[in-house]
């Protein structure tokens, strides 16, 4: 996985922990951007090539909802994502790669 | 510039690199771009940014992203490229649907040489038989293979089509039993059907327009022979004009044909769909 990857998955187990199960792209676009420290929205096109793939890889599940829901709203109808059993064992396993990275890191530098 | 004008231009942007893709990738994609922009347009409203700055924001966004819908859209390709079509199993109404279009179409396509060859009148040898085959059965086989299609795929075609496609069909059905004229409710009933047959995935974008066509070149046809009845009684003009119905005919072979296998099925969007292996 990519880093971007690793963020949206990070910022949907946040927001699950918060209480928000499923949430819609520009919210996930608003976390990751917080969790990155970044001044930028994530790009259209690398936000949503990114979930397409993570979904993709079984990480993240979607749904559509009503559209009239939306329509009551009078806002677009949202696809909401949220993190399956994979995407938390991903994570897991992300941010145990992470940890290790962060440890092997002095010893790294001691070699070269 | 304004928040609006930037979202425009990234709709825009949205309907060219989307232009071909399957019409239900392509909504799904305007769709969350579109709520993408509401939610950032709204978030901006709440924070009280300036629209120049948010404007600036849905450019930027824009821009950087290029490169990853161009791949995104490249992706698509291959995956269709390399998808095997979710097919169901045919179910026994799909296969008798089937045949019923094969048979009525090839029943039509004879009984509208036939029809041309004999002129106004019924003949009284064995042609008859192949007449009432072909003319009476077909034309109940094609009512059939319609009134089959909107019950089996009841739950993914709009009402307006499949009332259409039944007015057609019941009209059609009952011109062989004397009223002649209404005859044409068929072809244009199913052509409003087998286009929202198509629209849902079922039938071919290709077939169906192929059925259109042939739907509205065959009344014409039968237009011109109310208008000019004489031109059926010498074969010579008579078999040219039934011939006309014959792409009618012919396209309900091959939507018959596609459909032997089975139909598409609905596309769902639920589970997250895995890598094929």
């Amino acid at each position: 996985m990519v880093p971007l990857e690793v963020a949206i998955l990070e910022a949907s187990a946040e927001l699950r922990q918060a209480g928000e199960a499923e949430v819609h792209g520009y919210r996930l676009a608003k976390v990751v951007q917080d969790l990155r420290h970044s001044r930028r929205l994530t790009a259209y096109g690398t936000l949503y090539k990114a979930l397409t793939r993570l979904q993709r890889l079984g990480y993240l599940a979607s749904r559509w909802e009503d559209p009239h829901a939306a329509a009551a709203e009078g806002r677009p109808r949202r696809r909401f994502y949220r993190l399956t059993l994979e995407g938390e064992a991903a994570l897991s396993e992300a941010r145990a790669a992470a940890r290790d990275a962060l440890k092997n890191r002095p010893a790294a530098a001691t070699v070269s | 510039m304004n928040a609006e004008r930037a979202a425009g231009w990234v709709r825009r942007w949205v309907a060219l690199y989307t232009r071909g893709l399957p019409a239900v990738i392509q909504q799904e994609r305007r769709d969350e771009i579109d709520d993408d922009l509401w939610s950032h347009m709204q978030d901006a409203v709440g924070s009280t940014r300036a629209g120049e700055s948010v404007a600036g924001d849905i450019v930027t966004r824009l821009v950087f992203g290029m490169p990853a819908d161009v791949s995104w859209r490249l992706e698509q390709h291959l995956t269709a490229r390399n998808q095997v079509a979710p097919v169901l199993k045919p179910t026994n109404g799909t296969r008798a649907i089937a045949t019923m279009a094969i048979i009525g179409g090839i029943g039509w396509a004879i009984g509208l040489v036939l029809q041309g060859l004999v002129g106004r009148g019924w003949p009284a040898d064995t042609r008859a038989w192949l007449l009432m085959f072909g003319v009476v059965g077909g034309t109940w086989m094609l009512a059939g293979a319609a009134l089959g299609l909107i019950t089996e795929f009841q739950d993914r075609i709009r009402t307006r089509a499949s009332s259409l496609g039944a007015i057609g069909a019941l009209l059609g059905a009952v011109s062989v039993t004397g009223l002649f004229a209404a005859i044409v409710a068929l072809p244009l009933g199913t052509a409003a059907l087998v286009w929202e047959l198509s629209r849902a995935e079922v039938v071919g974008p290709r077939l169906a327009k192929a059925h259109v066509a042939a739907g509205i070149l065959f009344p014409i046809a039968l237009a011109v022979f109310y208008a000019n009845p004489v031109l059926l009684d010498d074969p010579a003009t008579g078999v040219p004009l039934m011939l006309l119905g014959w792409p009618y005919a012919f396209s309900w072979m091959a939507i018959g044909w596609s459909l032997r296998h089975g139909a598409p099925a609905a596309a769902t969007e639920s589970e997250p769909t895995r890598p094929r292996s």
